[in-house]
């Protein structure tokens, strides 16, 4: 594999040095570009009290192209479908490389807090979350104790 | 950071970092990495950091000889640009604006005319300032996913994707999100982007969407591409009468939206597959001119030959 820029380096040793409250991050001992994350979920959201897995990569081209992030952990919410993609401005259209991998991480916790539900990636979950937004907050939470469980 | 180079809203980049980003970043305009303004102008060195940069480089050099090197090469290669007019890969100079044929529903090059696929003009090497989006697979990262995550994804967004585009087509909202979050949002990114598929689609898109001008407008976009088709199929009894060109080009424009209808999971219009729509429509004509030139040819023939039999 080709040596990693200089910037993958710095970026995960600050990482691991000084971490995001709340969410971790470990390159993968083979594959340095591969990370794998927990991020727990916000507070006073329905996450609250879950651990979320997902899986980071940074691709080639990175930090010219977004990292590709995915989440892992079953999870209820209109912008996360249940193959775990993402959808969130900052990771597609809206990315810039003075954007990091930290300030990925920080926006996807941001998204747990505040689900969109009108700019829907799981269409069904948008449209619970719609219609009734007190049952589809109580389903989220279900997911979040059924699935999330903190290890 | 060896060249520094300034933009206009006041921030600092590495010559070659910043014209790596504004020839990757494949958004509809070139944005600044930090506040996300729009550059218009190239930016410029920076000589007082440059010359600060400098200083300190001199002084750590000896610990971290590659600086040295890179910065020789880093110097070398500005220079050569600045030499041979090639500046931030040309992003620049030399652009142009993809028009929309009216006639013929082709994209065209405002600067030469020359019909455009992509970015960059065929014929005169213009960037198109209103950037194409390229299909790439709806978005769908193949290596992200396993083949049955994959089938089960195409699978899954080919219904929701139709019906969604239908409520879209209806409603003629701007977000729709219908197959995944990378085609919705191109569309929103592109402020709703028209498709430019064909003659046809342009009149029913531009019904919606009266505001747009030719000229800041097209791009073609999946999910555009997608509902155009698909009100095609809708409203074909409509156009009937703009069908100068018999049954057997009826036959295939139907075929065509029928294509695009079935086979096209989850929406997916390639650019290829658009040039074939838009090569057929713009075929027609010519195939009418081809028959019209003998036919005329031979009336001349006959007169002649009548004449010839009078005498």
């Amino acid at each position: 594999m080709a040596s990693l820029p200089k910037r993958i380096i710095k970026e995960t040793e600050r990482l691991v040095s000084d971490p995001v409250p709340g969410i971790t991050a470990q390159p993968h001992e083979d594959n340095l570009r591969y990370f794998q994350v927990t991020i727990e979920g916000p507070q006073q959201s329905p996450y609250e009290s879950g651990v979320f897995e997902l899986e980071l990569f940074l691709p080639d081209d990175y930090p010219m192209e977004a990292p590709k992030v995915r989440f892992l952990t079953k999870i209820y919410h209109p912008n996360i479908d249940r193959l775990g993609r993402i959808c969130l401005d900052v990771l597609k259209t809206n990315w810039s490389p003075a954007l990091q991998i930290r300030t990925v991480l920080l926006s996807i916790q941001a998204l747990l807090a505040s689900p969109n539900p009108n700019d829907p990636l799981a269409n069904d979950v948008a449209e619970d979350w719609i219609k009734n937004e007190e049952a589809a907050i109580e389903k989220a939470r279900e997911w979040t104790r059924l699935y999330a469980k903190p290890k | 950071m060896h060249v520094p180079v300034m933009t206009t809203c006041g921030h600092n980049y590495c010559y070659s970092c910043i014209s790596h980003w504004l020839v990757s970043n494949n958004a509809t305009e070139l944005t600044c990495p930090q506040c996300r303004v729009s550059i218009k102008e190239p930016p410029a060195l920076n000589s007082a950091l440059q010359q600060l940069c400098g200083t300190i480089a001199d002084e750590i050099q000896d610990e971290n000889s590659t600086i040295v090197t890179t910065r020789i090469e880093c110097i070398a290669q500005y220079k050569k640009d600045v030499s041979t007019g090639n500046m931030f890969h040309n992003v620049f100079g030399n652009t142009a604006i993809a028009v929309v044929d009216d006639d013929d529903g082709v994209a065209r090059c405002s600067n030469c005319h020359w019909e455009v696929e992509g970015d960059v003009c065929p014929h005169c090497n213009s960037r198109m300032r209103n950037r194409m989006a390229i299909g790439d697979d709806q978005g769908i990262d193949s290596d992200e996913y396993s083949e049955d995550e994959l089938a089960e994804l195409r699978n899954g967004t080919a219904g929701e994707g139709t019906d969604l585009a239908r409520i879209y087509d209806l409603e003629a909202s701007s977000e729709d999100g219908s197959e995944g979050s990378e085609s919705s949002e191109e569309a929103i990114s592109a402020r709703r982007p028209r498709a430019g598929s064909d003659d046809r689609d342009r009149s029913d898109v531009s019904e919606r969407e009266s505001v747009d001008s030719d000229l800041n407008s097209f791009i073609v976009d999946e999910d555009d591409a997608e509902v155009g088709d698909l009100s095609d199929a809708v409203s074909l009894p409509e156009n009937d009468g703009h069908k100068l060109h018999g049954a057997s080009s009826d036959d295939r424009e139907s075929y065509d939206s029928d294509f695009y209808e079935h086979n096209d999971e989850g929406g997916f219009v390639s650019g290829d597959s658009l040039d074939d729509g838009t090569a057929s429509e713009s075929e027609i004509p010519q195939e009418d001119d081809a028959n019209a030139a003998p036919l005329a040819r031979k009336r001349r023939f006959h007169v002649v030959i009548d004449s010839d039999e009078d005498d």
